[in-house]
C-alpha cells in the first residue's frame, strides 16, 4: 500500500514557497509543515525530518534532518508509522482517525481524541489486562460491503511517565525514547499484548476532556456526532476538492456506521478497571 | 450585500457545496471555504425542499404545513434563511 525509503540525513533547507496547511501545537509549537512539490506533497517536522509523498499517497520517502536533534532511526519510524501512514491512507482515499483501538468480545472499540485525551493510556490498561491494542493513535478503516474493519498498526505504545510508574510492570520491555517527546515507548510482548489482526469495529467512543468523577457514556448524534470524526481525522490535502468530497462522504459513511458515544471517566488510574469494565459492557448492549 | 430575494425566487446549491444527513441533521460542506455547517428543525426541512427546486413561497407554504404557521410568518422565515444561506455562499440564484 506504501512504498517507505529512508534517505541519508540532509540538511533541513529552506523552502521557497510557504507551507498550505500546518499542524501547531497547544504551545505554538509547529509540530508538521505541509508544503506542495509540484504534484507532489513534502512534510517538514521542523528539526526533526522531511518526508517526500507521492501525489497519489503511494509512495514516502524521509530525508532524517542533519544535525543532533535530527530524527534517530527510532524516532524516524515512529513518525512513519504515526503520522506518514495515515496521512498517506487519507491521500489514497483510505479513512484514517486519531485513535485508539483494543479488542473486546466480538471485535474492537476506538477510543477518538486529540493528544493528552487519554487514548493510550486506555489502551494500555486494556492490553495490559486481558485485551489486546491493535493502536495508538492511528486507526486506519477498512470499509468493504458495509462492514468496518480496523486495522492493526505499529506494536508499540507511548505513554507519559505518570502512566507508566502508575500501570506498568518492569517486565515491559520499553524501546529507545522518541527524541522529540518525553513519553516511554513501550513494545509489545507477553504483558503488553498487542493484536495483529484486523477486526470488526463495534463503537467508537469520543474522549472527554474533563475530568468527571463517574464513567459517563452518552450517545452522540447528529452533527456532534459527524464532528467527532471529522475532528480526530487525519487529512494530507486539506485544499484539494476532491479528496475534501471523499472525506465528508467517508466521514458521513463511517460517523453513521459505528455506533459513537462520548466517554467521560474519572482520571484516575485506580479507577481504569471500572473503566474498562463500562465499556465492555456498553459494547455489548450498543454495539454493532 | 443581501440579494433581492422574493417569494418568486428559485435558488440552488452550488457545485461546490456537499451536504448531507447526519441523523437528525444535515451537515453541509462548503469546498470553497472548507468551512462545515449543520441544520436541524426548521432549517434542516427548508434546505430539503429547496433541493427539490421550488420557489421560496412554495417552500415557506410546506414550513407553514407542517410546522403549523401562519403563511406571512413562514414566508418571512424562509425569504430570511434564504438570504442568510446566500450571504454565505451556501446557496446561488438560479
Amino acid at each position: 500500500m506504501i512504498q517507505y525509503k529512508v534517505m541519508p540525513a540532509r540538511p533541513q533547507r529552506d523552502l521557497e514557497t510557504t507551507p498550505f496547511h500546518e499542524y501547531v501545537l497547544d504551545d505554538d509549537t509547529v509540530w508538521t509543515e505541509f508544503y506542495r512539490a509540484g504534484d507532489n506533497y513534502l512534510l517538514r517536522f521542523p528539526g526533526l525530518a522531511d518526508f517526500d509523498v507521492s501525489a497519489d499517497g503511494s509512495e514516502v520517502t524521509a530525508h532524517p534532518a542533519e544535525g543532533e536533534d535530527g530524527a534517530d532511526e527510532a524516532t524516524l519510524e515512529h513518525l512513519y508509522v504515526n503520522q506518514l501512514v495515515p496521512l498517506a491512507m487519507s491521500r489514497q482515499g483510505r479513512p484514517a482517525f486519531h485513535a485508539s483501538v483494543v479488542s473486546v468480545p466480538g471485535g474492537v472499540v476506538a477510543f477518538l481524541g486529540q493528544s493528552g485525551a487519554g487514548k493510550s493510556t486506555l489502551a494500555a490498561s486494556f492490553a495490559l489486562h486481558g485485551s489486546t491494542f491493535l493502536t495508538d493513535d492511528a486507526l486506519i478503516i477498512e470499509e468493504s460491503d458495509g462492514r468496518h474493519t480496523a486495522l492493526p498498526s505499529h506494536a508499540s505504545l507511548r505513554l507519559w511517565e505518570d502512566s507508566v510508574e502508575a500501570l506498568v510492570s518492569p517486565e515491559i520491555q520499553k524501546a529507545g525514547p522518541i527524541s522529540y517527546s518525553t513519553k516511554a515507548r513501550l513494545l509489545a510482548g507477553d504483558a503488553l499484548n498487542y493484536g495483529s489482526e484486523a477486526l470488526p469495529l463495534l463503537a467508537a467512543y469520543v474522549l472527554g476532556s474533563q475530568d468527571s468523577d463517574d464513567v459517563v457514556i452518552e450517545p452522540v448524534n447528529g452533527l456532534d456526532r459527524y464532528m467527532g470524526w471529522l475532528n480526530n481525522s487525519f487529512l494530507l490535502d486539506i485544499e484539494d476538492n476532491e479528496l475534501l468530497s471523499q472525506h465528508f462522504e467517508w466521514t458521513h459513511r463511517i460517523s453513521g456506521a459505528i455506533p459513537t458515544f462520548t466517554l467521560d471517566y474519572p482520571r484516575d488510574y485506580g479507577k481504569l478497571p471500572q473503566v474498562r469494565n463500562a465499556v465492555v459492557n456498553h459494547v455489548k448492549n450498543h454495539g454493532s | 450585500m443581501e440579494a433581492e430575494l422574493n417569494l418568486e425566487s428559485t435558488l440552488s446549491i452550488p457545485p461546490q457545496v456537499m451536504s448531507r444527513l447526519v441523523g437528525e441533521e444535515t451537515v453541509i460542506l462548503d469546498l470553497a471555504s472548507g468551512i462545515y455547517f449543520g441544520l436541524d428543525g426548521v432549517g434542516k426541512r427548508i434546505w430539503e425542499v429547496l433541493a427539490d427546486g421550488n420557489t421560496l413561497g412554495q417552500i415557506a407554504a410546506v414550513i407553514a404545513e407542517e410546522y403549523e404557521v401562519d403563511d406571512a410568518r413562514a414566508k418571512a422565515d424562509v425569504v430570511e434563511f434564504a438570504n442568510e444561506l446566500l450571504s454565505r455562499g451556501l446557496l446561488e440564484t438560479a
